[in-house]
Parts: structure tokens; C-alpha cells; sequence
């Protein structure tokens, strides 16, 4: 029961996100970047919903500006770390001998790294950027993905009927489309999943310490960096920030969850 | 007879050490039912596994209709690959759980070009389920919608949709219910007659053997011990060891409870094959020159081979007492 | 000759929330006297495992006993509370597994686990268990036990592992031993050897044993009396030679004949039973065999048969075997 609750407002507050995100344009009630200085460091009012920031810009309009680049950091990472990360583990796992160990290697390597100063350090090579952010980012989530696919796929290669396929004639690229990754599918998704919250947190994390998003462009983390650095003028900029940032986060999780519970084709049975 | 399969010499090796199949010769006639046969451990999963070219052999050939198989490229065993089907013997794990019944049993005419359209294939696939007692309305149902027993007539019409020559079937019935085992066997039979193809079949229990099978082999530790028609086989077995399996098998009836010839232990380990005769630390009637020399397969009857030095024509337990005391017979009244 | 050691009568066993119960023993009536080996036959879902975990009430967590009476030497058992029953179990009835090696511990050497019951139940010193263990080891026949006993499972084969299981379960010199399936995993020449030790056995300590199986070779090498199961009920009860000279019930026949067997006459086609073995949460209702069943009356579909005596010492559950015919308006 308090799960089905918990699902229901993640998904409500995503749906509410996707929205503002898409039309932010027709949304926004001032311009995210209109600096005010007659309105510095303001509470919530009618006119401005969550209040201002020390150069008296809206930060509900900055929020929503932030999210647009945050949530396609969020999505763009984590789809470019899948993509190459499943192909890389599958192959590996399917075809095994020297493949699979140059790629067992290589994910060792990566892992030994935290995901964040791996993201540091893609960023301090390529320079600061959205584009070099995504890079970063998907860079530092390759690895779990390869571990992830590689050892479900490793097990499904085990079944009979891959064993099949290939008895039958299909060839190998076909055999792992049509039966490995069907078959790995629901865990695969339930990590993308929570991993888009991690991606947006990692987006905050290196927003926050410089590396992101560039002012005046507001992104989350920067707007959270920046609000810290005014904490005493007013703390609502950091604080809804980063309020966004963790209802963002936790309802990609739950979702997540759900998924996992969904997708688990032993629950389905009957 | 016209030879569809010919296995020559294979040896299958794993890690180095682990001698799984250690020279496997036989020929399998078109239309003809070949029953191999032996206790876990013995190699023919994976003698079925080498002529699926799902494993590579380490020597040997394997040829089909005459051509060279043994190191084809996968690419260039794709139309081999159509006359060679295959039922394995989990009815779960042999089915994708992912796909309909549909799919399942028209995914080789699929693969192979065979259906042009969706219509095509649907309407293939509702044939192909009637053919094998399963309703046409099933072609949408899941795998885990149905039971051991209709899973495994899946696994048996998908492996019949390509009108293959051959078909390797590794104990297709042993993980069902003994009411749906006879079900499937017949089916097994019907298929066969229909289409005239030949059977590679995999079993550890002898009563389906003589039930299915035209011809016989036993295998042990990796190697045909015994290989003989059906009935000269069931008459009288020549190699100990095949005697031994045939003997071990539970009575029909409580008034048949019989003497056995009991063999002491267990198989020794395929990474340390016995030396000389592989058989001779298990068998009641070894001798010195089993323990030093290797017998080869022989005639010892019409198209009947054993690989025995003792192989003759009567029982061998009249033969324990000939040769040796008896040690590990045990009678039951 | 009747002098059971164990009785279960009418018992029922469900499984899934209380206001929506899948039953799956749905009255089971069976006995086993002392010295006895029963054959317990059936297909998958036909209750026959699960009759012999209740019966030792080693019902898994899901499932619970909702009716009828199990009755040990005079003891109930379906209400005895846990302590006593610890005081039963591998104590004077111990059962044995399909396969040992998950029901051997794997990390602790098969000497320690042969001794722990006799430590417990009869209060041995560790020496005194340790010199039983190999006793028991070299009487079901583990060669060289002295060495064997610091094993662990892992290091033996599924014979040898078997052989562990039955020295274990007959430490203690229990009056029954539940085998559920004992040689199913094993090969036949491996199954043969477990066979004659059981028979062995059994002769050897005056032990009752019921051997659950789908395997009517198993019933023929080593049962006394069986009973055959179908959908949660006791279908057929005989002696072994009269259920396979007499054969009453429908499903009973059909299971004979449809199991191929080595000295059969070369036979075109095998006689199969139609259909398939129902799911416990779908039984039909009446006779749970009614569907499949060559020789369907009217009120099989309505009516659930009892056991009637037939013969001596043979009883089955069929309406057309049944001589109350007016019970059938």
C-alpha cells in the first residue's frame, strides 16, 4: 500500500517535470537570466513564486531553466553509457576467449575509479561543458553497465534455448538480439532507471564544484554552488535546487523499484 | 545403407585434463533410430553437443551426408544446420521465455528464410501446433503457460518444422511425468515415420531404448563400449559393463525382482581414466591383461561390437564363475 | 500383519491466504505398518511429497495442515507441539531427500553431521558418536570409512552422498524412514546399489519405510504394499503384487501401461493417458482424475469417490469400481 503511494507521486512528479521541461518556454514566468537589482534576495511572492537570488533573478524560472539541462544530461548519459556498456558486456559474455577478457580487464581498470573523479577527471582533459559533461558522465557509468549485462548475459548464454538459436542457424549478432537481450532486458532498464538519478546527481555533484554547466547558464548544480556561496543573503536558491535534485533523484529510484518488481518474469507467472 | 552421419575418432577434451568424449566412432543409416546410452558422466551430451557443432571437437571427424562438419564455420553450417534439428531435454530452459509459441516453433523458418510474411508465419504456426495435438489458438499463449509435457511437443514440432534428415534428441522425455512421457514418445515415433528422419537418441533409461531405438551404444567414461542392433543387443549383451546397465534396472513387477550383477562404486573421474581396459576397476570379471591393454571394438555377432577381451556369446554371469570367484554379485529372491 | 506404526487419516493441506486456499491434500488416508515398505506413486502435484513432509511436519512455510489426523505409535502428531516432535525427528522417524547434497550441510564434514543426531537424541559423548558414525558409515557400505568420515559432501559422489544421507537418517535406529525420491537423481546401477541397502536395511533394524516415487521400477524392486496418489487423494491401495496382477483404478492402469518396460513385446505405439497432470490450483472437481479417464460415469465429475474395498487388503477409489451405486443418484 505505501509502496503503490510512493509510486503514484513518483510518477505524478515525473509527468510534472517531463511537462516543464518540454514547454519551460511557455512556462517560465521571467527570464531565467533578467538580472533585478532592486530585487535581491526576496522571499516567495506573487511575483516571485520561490523568490530571487542576490542578482534578484526568478529562481522558479531558473529551477526550470536548470532542469532542462540537467534532465537531458540526466537521460543523454546514461543512454550513451548503456548503449556502449550492453554491447561491450554481452559481447563479451557471448562470444567469451579473449574478448571477454580484454573487456573483464579493461572494466576492472574502470571500476577501480570512482565514478565521480572519473567524471573530474574526463572533464579537466576535455575542459568544461554540457557536451563534455554527458561525455564524462556516461564515461563514469560504462563500467556498471558492462558488469551488469556481461554477468546476466552470462547466465542467459547458459540456457538452452540460446543453445538452440544457434543449433537452429541464426547467426551470432541475431542470437544475441533476439534471445540474450530480450532476456536481460529487465534488469538492464531497471538500472537505467536509477542511474538517470544518479547521472542527475553527478550533473549537480560537478556543476557544483565548477566543472558543469557555466554561469550564467543555471543548471542545478550551479544554482545549488551559487546559492551556498549566498547562503546568508537568502538560502532559497540552494534550497529548492536541491530540493528539485532529490524528489528528482528519489522518484527515478522508486520507479526504478517498481520496475524490478514488474519486469521480474518469475512474478508474473499466473 | 546409405550413411547420413559418420562420426570418426572424436575426442573432446575440456581444460586440458577432462576427457569427455575419448574416441567416439559410429554411423548413423538415414531413417535409422540410434540409441546412446549411459550413466551421467559418460560423454553423450556431449557427443550430441559436437555433432550440433556446439562445441568443438579436439580430434576426429564428424561428416554429414558425406561432408566434412568438423570445423565448418558457423556461416557454412548454416544449411547443414537446417537438416540437423535437435529436442534437448529440458522442456523450461529450452524454450525462450520471451517469445510467444508461435515464434517459438516457426523461429527455424524464420531463420532460414522460409516464411515471407507475418500472416505466413501465423498461419504456419497454428498448422505446426494442431500437428502435435496442441490447439491453433495457442499460438499467442507463452511458454510458461504450459505444462512440462506441452512444452516439450513445442521443442519436438519446432525441430520437425524444417523437415530436417536428423535429429539429435538428448533425453527429450526423461524430465516428464510418466503419464505425458508416453504422450510424447509416441509423437516422437509418429514424427519419425512421417517424415522418415533419423534419431540420435540420448537416453540413460533402457526400457524407452528398446522402445524407440533401431540400433544401440553404450558409452563408458568417453568411449562406445558396446555398439549392436536392438534386439541381439537386448538377447544378450557382450561387454560387462553393458550387461551390468541392463541388469540394473528396476524389475517390471515384483514377481521379477532378479539377480543383478552389481558393480562396486561409483565411475572413476574422467581426469584419471583408468589405464588399459577403462572398465577394469569396476568390472566382476577383469583380468591381468585388462589392467595393461586397451580392447578395441570387435565383432563378436552379426553387426554386433564389444569392446571386451572376454566378449563371447553367453551371459557373463555364468562367466564370473569361469573366470573368477564371484565378488560383487548379490542375489535377491 | 495390521499393526501400524504411523496412520494419516483424512489429512488436508493448503496452501495461500485463508480466504483463498489452494488445497492440495485433499483428504489423504494411508498406513505403514512396522517392518513395511510402502510405495508412495504419483505424478507432479499429486500430494505424494507433501503427504510425507506433513507427515513429519516439515510442511514448508506456505502451507499448513487444515484438517485430519496424523497418528505415530498412538501419538498425534498434527498437534504435537514442536518440542516433542524434535524429540521425534531423526530420533524414530527420519526421512531422506531427491538429492543429498542440499540437504547435507556443505560446509561441515559428513562424520560431525552423522553425529550430531546421536549426540542429541541419545546423548553421546563426542568420541563414543565419532566411533558410531564410522560404524554406520561402514554399514551402508562407504568403503574405507575411517578416511571417508572427515569428508566433506562435495568430495563424495551422489551415491556416496546418498549413502551418507541413509547412514544419518538411520543413526539413531528410527522404526520409519521417509525416503522421498531417494534414487530419482541417482543412475540405475548407482539407484540399484541404494535399492538393495535400503531393502538391506529394513530387514536389518525391522524398519517401515515409505518410499515416495514416480517410478513404478522402484515400487516393483523394493515396496511391500503401495498406495497410488492423484490430485491430493489416495487413488488405489494395494499389496505390490496385487496392484500389478489387479490393477484397479483407471489411473493406476494407465500409468502401467503407459510406462515401457525392458521385457515388453515390441509394441507399435505405448497406450498413453490423454490430457495432461493438473495444477493443484486448477482441480477438476468430483474425481480430480475425471477428465483423463477412459471410464467416466455421470456422477464422476460431481462426486468424490472413497476408498473401497475391492479385494483383500485392496482398496480404490473409482465410481466404476464402486458397489454403493445407489449413492451415485
Amino acid at each position: 500500500m505505501l509502496d503503490r503511494i510512493f509510486i503514484t507521486f513518483a510518477i505524478i512528479f515525473l509527468s510534472m517535470l517531463a511537462i516543464l521541461v518540454v514547454f519551460g518556454d511557455f512556462i517560465q514566468p521571467h527570464d531565467p537570466l533578467l538580472q533585478n537589482f532592486r530585487a535581491r534576495d526576496q522571499g516567495p511572492s506573487a511575483t516571485y513564486w520561490l523568490g530571487t537570488d542576490d542578482f534578484g533573478r526568478d529562481v522558479f524560472s531558473r529551477i526550470l531553466e536548470g532542469s532542462r539541462l540537467s534532465m537531458t544530461i540526466g537521460l543523454v548519459a546514461p543512454l550513451i553509457a548503456a548503449i556502449v556498456g550492453i554491447t561491450m558486456g554481452t559481447t563479451a559474455a557471448y562470444f567469451g576467449g579473449w574478448t571477454e577478457r580484454i573487456v573483464s580487464r579493461v572494466t576492472d581498470m574502470m571500476m577501480s575509479f570512482d565514478p565521480l573523479l572519473l567524471g573530474v577527471l574526463v572533464v579537466a582533459l576535455l575542459g568544461p561543458g554540457i557536451v563534455n559533461l554527458s561525455i564524462a558522465i556516461s564515461f563514469a557509468l560504462i563500467p556498471s553497465f558492462i558488469r551488469l549485462s556481461r554477468a546476466s548475459a552470462l547466465s542467459v548464454r547458459q540456457e538452452g534455448y540460446v543453445d538452440a538459436a544457434i543449433a537452429m542457424g541464426r547467426p551470432s549478432y541475431s542470437t544475441i538480439l533476439r534471445h540474450v537481450l530480450p532476456n536481460i532486458a529487465g534488469p538492464l532498464v531497471v538500472m537505467t532507471t536509477i542511474w538517470i538519478g544518479s547521472a542527475i546527481r553527478m550533473e549537480a555533484t560537478l556543476s557544483f564544484i565548477g566543472l558543469g554547466a557555466q554561469p550564467p547558464a543555471p543548471s542545478w548544480g550551479n544554482i545549488v554552488r551559487y546559492g551556498v556561496q549566498n547562503i546568508f543573503g537568502s538560502p532559497l536558491p540552494a534550497l529548492f535546487a536541491g530540493l528539485a535534485i532529490t524528489l528528482t533523484v528519489l522518484s527515478f529510484n522508486i520507479l526504478g523499484d517498481a520496475l524490478r518488481d514488474r519486469l521480474d518474469p518469475d512474478r508474473t507467472v499466473r | 545403407m546409405n550413411k547420413l552421419l559418420e562420426v570418426t575418432d572424436v575426442r573432446k577434451i575440456f581444460g586440458g585434463s577432462v576427457r569427455a568424449v575419448d574416441g567416439v566412432s559410429f554411423s548413423l543409416a538415414e531413417r535409422e533410430t540410434l540409441a546412446l546410452v549411459g550413466e551421467s558422466g559418460c560423454g553423450k551430451s556431449t557427443v550430441s553437443r559436437l555433432i550440433l557443432r556446439l562445441t568443438d571437437p579436439t580430434e576426429g571427424t564428424i561428416r554429414f551426408e558425406g561432408r566434412d562438419i568438423t570445423h565448418m564455420s558457423q556461416g557454412a553450417l548454416k544449411d547443414i544446420r537446417r537438416e540437423i534439428q535437435f529436442v534437448f531435454q529440458d522442456p523450461f530452459s529450452s524454450l525462450d521465455p520471451r517469445m510467444t509459441a508461435g515464434e517459438i516453433v516457426t523461429e527455424p523458418l524464420a531463420i532460414h528464410g522460409k516464411v515471407r510474411n507475418k500472416a505466413e508465419r501465423r498461419s504456419t504456426a497454428e498448422q505446426l501446433l494442431q500437428a502435435v495435438g496442441l490447439s491453433a489458438k495457442h499460438v499467442e499463449s507463452w511458454p510458461r503457460q504450459f505444462s512440462g509435457g506441452q512444452r516439450q511437443r513445442l521443442g519436438i514440432i519446432r525441430a520437425f518444422a524444417l523437415g530436417p534428415r536428423l535429429i539429435v534428441a538428448d533425453e527429450p522425455v526423461s524430465a516428464l511425468d510418466v503419464s505425458v512421457r508416453s504422450q510424447v514418445i509416441n509423437i516422437l515415433q509418429d514424427m519419425q515415420e512421417e517424415k522418415g528422419t533419423a534419431y540420435l537418441f540420448i537416453s540413460h533409461d533402457m526400457a524407452t531404448v528398446k522402445h524407440m531405438a533401431d540400433r544401440v551404444a553404450v558409452m563408458y567414461l568417453g568411449k562406445i563400449v558396446e555398439l549392436a542392433p536392438k534386439a541381439s543387443f537386448f538377447a544378450g549383451p557382450q561387454h560387462p559393463y553393458a550387461e551390468s546397465l541392463l541388469s540394473a534396472v528396476p524389475a517390471s513387477h515384483p514377481n521379477k525382482r532378479r539377480k543383478r550383477i552389481l558393480l562396486a562404486g561409483d565411475p572413476p573421474s574422467p581426469i584419471r581414466i583408468p589405464g588399459g581396459c577403462r572398465f577394469h576397476t569396476r568390472c566382476p570379471i577383469a583380468q591381468d591383461i585388462c589392467k595393461s591393454q586397451e580392447p578395441s571394438l570387435q565383432l563378436v555377432g552379426d553387426n554386433h561390437l564389444a569392446a571386451c577381451h572376454f566378449a563371447k556369446a553367453w551371459p557373463i554371469a555364468s562367466r564370473i564363475g569361469e573366470l573368477q570367484p564371484a565378488t560383487t554379485t548379490l542375489a535377491i529372491s | 500383519m495390521n499393526n501400524p506404526i504411523l496412520t494419516i487419516h483424512d489429512l488436508k493441506v493448503a496452501f495461500g491466504p485463508q480466504t483463498a486456499p489452494v488445497d492440495a491434500l485433499r483428504g489423504v488416508n494411508l498406513s505403514v505398518n512396522r517392518g513395511e515398505c510402502l510405495g508412495l506413486v504419483g505424478e507432479s502435484g499429486s500430494g505424494k511429497s507433501l503427504s510425507a513432509l506433513a507427515a513429519m511436519r516439515l510442511l514448508p512455510s506456505a502451507a499448513r495442515i487444515t484438517g485430519g489426523s496424523i497418528t505415530f505409535e498412538g501419538r498425534e502428531m498434527a498437534t504435537m507441539p514442536r518440542k516433542e516432535l524434535e524429540g521425534l525427528r531423526g530420533n524414530e522417524i527420519s526421512m531422506i531427500f531427491q538429492e543429498p547434497m542440499t540437504a547435507l550441510n556443505p560446509v561441515m564434514r559428513v562424520g560431525d553431521q552423522i553425529a550430531a543426531p546421536l549426540r542429541k537424541h541419545l546423548g553421546l559423548s563426542k568420541k563414543a558418536a565419532r566411533a558410531r558414525a564410522i560404524e554406520q558409515l561402514d554399514s551402508v557400505g562407504i568403503p574405507d570409512p575411517h578416511r571417508r568420515i572427515d569428508n566433506f559432501p562435495h568430495e563424495m559422489s551422489g551415491g556416496m552422498r546418498q549413502r551418507v544421507m541413509i547412514a544419518m537418517a538411520l543413526a539413531c535406529e528410527p522404526k520409519l524412514l521417509i525416503a522421498d525420491e531417494p534414487t530419482t537423481a541417482l543412475d540405475v546401477t548407482i539407484q540399484a546399489q541404494i535399492l538393495d541397502l535400503l531393502r538391506a536395511k529394513q530387514k536389518e533394524l525391522d524398519l517401515a519405510i515409505i518410499i515416495i516415487t514416480h517410478d513404478f521400477g522402484v515400487v516393483a524392486e523394493i515396496a511391500d504394499r503401495v498406495n497410488v496418489m492423484y490430485g491430493g487423494r489416495v487413488v488405489e491401495e494395494a499389496g505390490v503384487g496385487a496392484l500389478f496382477d489387479n490393477t484397479q483404478h483407471p489411473y493406476s492402469i494407465g500409468l502401467l501401461n503407459a510406462t515401457p518396460t525392458i521385457e515388453m513385446e515390441q509394441q507399435h505405439r505405448l497406450p498413453a493417458i490423454g490430457g495432461a497432470v493438473p495444477h493443484i490450483s486448477d482441480m477438476p472437481a468430483g474425481c480430480s482424475f475425471h477428465p483423463r479417464c477412459p471410464e467416466r460415469r455421470p456422477e464422476c465429475d460431481r462426486l468424490v469417490p472413497q476408498l473401497e474395498t475391492v479385494a483383500p487388503h485392496q482398496r480404490v477409489a473409482c465410481w466404476a469400481r464402486s458397489t454403493a451405486d445407489e449413492q451415485a443418484a
